[in-house]
């Protein structure tokens, strides 16, 4: 049953992203509009089944199912929709959700090579702590994923020359149009690295306060804790970098910021993937 | 000059640099293994010029090197600087003032933790009271706590069926696929990757053909059968009975086999070789005798940091200390075919062939004592515990586990006979008669040879038996191409199976574990709590945390101990963190638009 669900938003994100992809390349108006209210809903629909696909695990495992690499996924594919959906909403621009939908299929392609059956909890994740821990994590690393979407659309945009446009564009243009859109899309970056840093940052603390309690140490340098971390401090970067840049002699801060986005992207799926694969550590087992 | 250093420590350019300087050693922590217990691995992977600069650059303990320690410092101290610098008392300055004076809690309460905590471990055995406590890897010392701490009871909960699967990985492709353990169910190969993802979309197909688990015996025992042909195997071999004791049990021994037939309770052995002249059974027996010279169990130790491994005598009951450390090891208990039982977790041998030979010893040392098998064909499995020692179960094939040797020689041009070989030496000769039995020496058993095979043909079958010890085996049928063949697979003996490496993996699912713990103070019991992972027990500053536990015998429990008075410092500056993001983030921009809009 969840199963089945989870096959199709599969189904409903890769329409989703063909969608918007319609959406941002169109020329006339009416098409752009029709597809990408098409976009916004298919993405929606998928976010619900993903939700029902959650809950119906969550009820069959008796306990919240974020423990192994297949919910984790899924649970990923899952933020980022809902991401990218409340900033869709509060900026109203479409530009990054082609690049958004993308990432959340690549979730869910990914979850399909884990084992999903449901498995007994061993004792160290049996605690309320999962729940906190994980949830506020992956939210983190779902708002830093439709930053680096919404960083990549920037640096098109910027590399087909419409950046320079829009320096010299008059004010009281749309929101689509190509010079408020990358005005928009810059505080659209800044504001999900924001979300993603306060939740990331919940992370690590609920994390560390939860290892205190399991083992006596709230942090002790493993591998998965200290790219955490990295993660964390090059986001933490970026952030205050707004107030020096000058200093450095970098003078094009939102291009620098948007580097930055993909560049913490890349730590964030390391810290995500690359540790477990790649080094080990206390967190072997997810 | 003071003015200067101020500035440069008030500079945000300065927390960018710190942070990038931060961000380098963090990685490299990450990528070169911390700490690692045995630290001549190190010149083994890096090679010494470069294991000389990693020791130089403390690479091996990073994240406790002083360099690094200082960088922490440095970043305190320009957060402080940057925070007092900047202190205005308005509104819109809060959110700052709380995230960076939260930074500034968690590095003063790391720095407190690291020096005026204690981290310990402690292993008590169940029924034992201690006050005693290891700090750090080694020989770091003992360190004694204020009051005492009793086992009443340590409890292992699991879930009654074990956890079982059946990994299969394709060795050329370098695939692996775990299936569930169900009868009659066939399960497709491990699969070229692309193959799940395309499968979400609703197509099936299978370019790998499949496995199917055909039986499934939870008792099994594996009977052999002998018969004289049909196939012209060459196989010489001869079928007797030891009888005594209201003992009869019937058995072979094959000419070509390595290993003779071992009668465990009695210690005796059987061979048989087929010869080509009736001059030779003297020296026959001579050389089987010589190999007796040799036959001991050993035990190879090896100190870390030592070169030279020390070799012990590995009998049961053999009992020695190891030179030049404080751990004493005593040799409890031998069997020849390791088995464990999940649930009971009562170690028995499958058969008395030595199959997979283990020793149980006691390594006693300044955290306790501890118990645990090792393996002679297994030398990995028993890294177990924090005993900084490696145990080497050595043996001579052979020979092992036999005291009294019956050799049955069958020359080609005259009578067989029976040898008995009783502590290495040649003990007395008979000519062997069909049917009439032969005393061996004053173990009170006999021995009758009763069939002699030219062609012995082996029909191993795998039967489920409920009364015998047995032990869980499955039948799989693979089906790739050609005609499907089937194999018998013991539960935790990976087999090759063409081109496939298969095992029938079965493991205890624990659901938790706990210890009833008591606080001892003054001689009174002050406290008691039952603690699992995620519930220490809190006293006198100290928490103790379940940590490990004697998995085979249940009857020590591993404890963390921790005492770190830096934690509410932690905690405050965690709650700064989150408080002064929120604030900063989502509060003042709303202030903001409220002004804005009044205005």
């Amino acid at each position: 049953m969840s199963g089945a669900l989870i096959n199709y938003s599969f189904l409903t994100f890769i329409v989703a992203s063909f969608v918007y992809a319609v959406n941002n390349l169109a020329k006339k108006e009416e098409l752009k509009k029709t597809f990408g209210y098409l976009g916004s809903l298919s993405l929606l629909i998928g976010l619900i089944l993903m939700t029902a696909a959650i809950l119906i695990r969550w009820q069959q495992a008796q306990r919240p199912p974020f423990s192994n690499m297949y919910e984790s996924l899924i649970l990923f594919a899952w933020s980022i929709a809902l991401i990218y959906l409340v900033l869709e909403l509060v900026y109203g621009i479409r530009i990054a959700g082609a690049f958004a939908a993308i990432l959340a299929v690549i979730a869910i392609a990914a979850a399909s090579f884990f084992d999903k059956s449901i498995e007994a909890l061993v004792p160290a994740l049996q605690s309320n702590w999962l729940l906190y821990h994980v949830l506020t994590c992956f939210v983190g690393y779902a708002a830093f994923a439709v930053s680096a979407a919404a960083s990549i659309v920037y640096l098109i945009l910027k590399g087909r020359g419409k950046v320079q446009a829009s320096q010299k564009a008059k004010a009281g243009e749309k929101a689509e149009s190509p010079t408020e859109l990358v005005k928009v899309l810059q505080s659209f970056n800044y504001e999900a690295v924001r979300f993603g840093f306060l939740f990331l940052g919940v992370g690590i603390i609920t994390g560390a306060v939860w290892a205190n309690e399991a083992w006596g140490t709230y942090w002790s340098w493993d591998p998965k804790e200290t790219w955490s971390l990295i993660t964390w401090i090059i986001y933490a970067i970026m952030i205050h970098f707004k107030y020096v840049s000058g200093r450095f002699g970098v003078k094009d801060i939102n291009t620098f910021n948007a580097i930055c986005s993909i560049v913490g992207f890349f730590a964030v799926i390391f810290t995500y993937f690359g540790v477990n694969f790649i080094l080990s550590g206390l967190h072997s087992y997810a | 000059m003071a003015r200067k250093v101020w500035k440069f420590f008030c500079s945000v350019k300065l927390t960018i640099v710190l942070f990038v300087l931060i961000l380098i050693p963090s990685t490299i922590g990450t990528i070169i293994q911390q700490n690692a217990p045995d630290p001549t691995k190190y010149v083994e992977i890096y090679g010494p010029a470069w294991d000389g600069v990693f020791r130089f650059l403390g690479f091996y303990d990073i994240y406790h090197d002083l360099r690094f320690i200082i960088l922490l410092v440095l970043l305190g101290l320009n957060t402080f600087a940057c925070t007092l610098n900047r202190l205005k008392l308005q509104w819109r300055m809060l959110g700052m003032m709380m995230t960076h004076f939260g930074l500034l809690l968690i590095l003063t309460g790391g720095l407190i933790g690291a020096i005026a905590g204690v981290k310990g471990f402690m292993v008590i055995h169940e029924g034992e009271t201690t006050d005693e406590m290891s700090i750090g890897q080694v020989s770091h010392g003992v360190e004694t706590l204020p009051f005492e701490v009793k086992l009443v009871d340590f409890i292992l909960d699991t879930h009654e069926e074990p956890a079982e699967e059946l990994i299969v990985f394709d060795v050329k492709a370098k695939r692996e696929s775990k299936y569930k353990i169900e009868q009659g169910k066939s399960y497709p190969l491990p699969q070229p990757g692309w193959v799940k993802p395309v499968s979400l979309l609703g197509l099936n197909f299978n370019p790998t053909g499949t496995v199917e688990i055909t039986t499934v015996f939870p008792h099994a025992t594996m009977v052999t059968s002998l018969t004289e042909g049909p196939e012209k195997t060459g196989i010489a071999a001869v079928e007797f009975r030891i009888l005594g004791n209201n003992v009869e049990e019937s058995a072979f021994a094959v000419s070509q086999m390595q290993h003779p037939y071992v009668f465990a309770p009695a210690k005796i052995g059987v061979g048989y070789a087929k010869i080509a002249s009736a001059n030779t059974v003297d020296e026959q027996i001579r050389k089987a005798a010589a190999t007796f010279a040799q036959a001991t169990n050993r035990l190879e130790v090896t100190v870390p940091e030592k070169t030279a491994p020390t070799v012990y005598s590995a009998d049961v009951g053999s009992k020695f200390e190891v030179a030049g450390t404080d751990y004493s090891i005593e040799v409890l208990r031998y069997v020849p075919d390791f088995v464990i039982d999940t649930t009971t977790r009562q170690v028995t041998s499958r058969s008395q062939f030595p199959n997979n030979p283990a020793i149980q010893v006691r390594v006693t040392g300044p955290a306790g004592a501890k118990e645990q098998w090792i393996f002679s064909k297994f030398p990995a499995v028993h890294t177990a515990g924090d005993i900084p020692l490696q145990l080497k179960f050595l043996r001579n094939e052979s020979m092992a586990g036999i005291e009294d040797y019956v050799l049955v020689l069958s020359p080609a041009d005259g009578d067989p006979v029976f040898a008995h070989i009783a502590e290495g030496k040649p003990a007395k000769t008979a000519k062997l008669e069909p049917g009439k039995p032969f005393e061996i020496g004053d173990t009170g058993y006999r021995i009758v040879a009763d069939k002699f095979f030219e062609n012995a043909n082996m029909k191993p079958e795998m039967v489920n038996r409920t009364d015998g010890p047995g032990h869980p085996a499955i039948e799989i049928t693979l089906d790739h191409g050609g005609s499907p063949k089937s194999h018998y697979l013991w539960a935790g003996n990976p087999t090759d199976v063409n081109g496939y490496r298969m095992m029938y993996h079965q493991e205890e699912r624990i659901r938790d574990f706990y210890s009833i713990l008591q606080i001892i103070d003054g001689g009174k019991m002050v406290a008691e709590k039952k603690i699992e992972v995620n519930d220490p027990l809190r006293y006198g500053g100290y928490s103790f945390y379940q940590s490990s536990y004697d998995s085979e015998a249940l009857r020590w429990s591993g404890l963390q101990v921790k005492k770190d008075p830096g934690v509410p410092l932690v905690y405050a500056g965690f709650s700064f963190q989150i408080l002064g993001m929120i604030v900063i983030f989502y509060i003042n921009p709303l202030v903001r638009k409220a002004r804005k809009s009044q205005a």
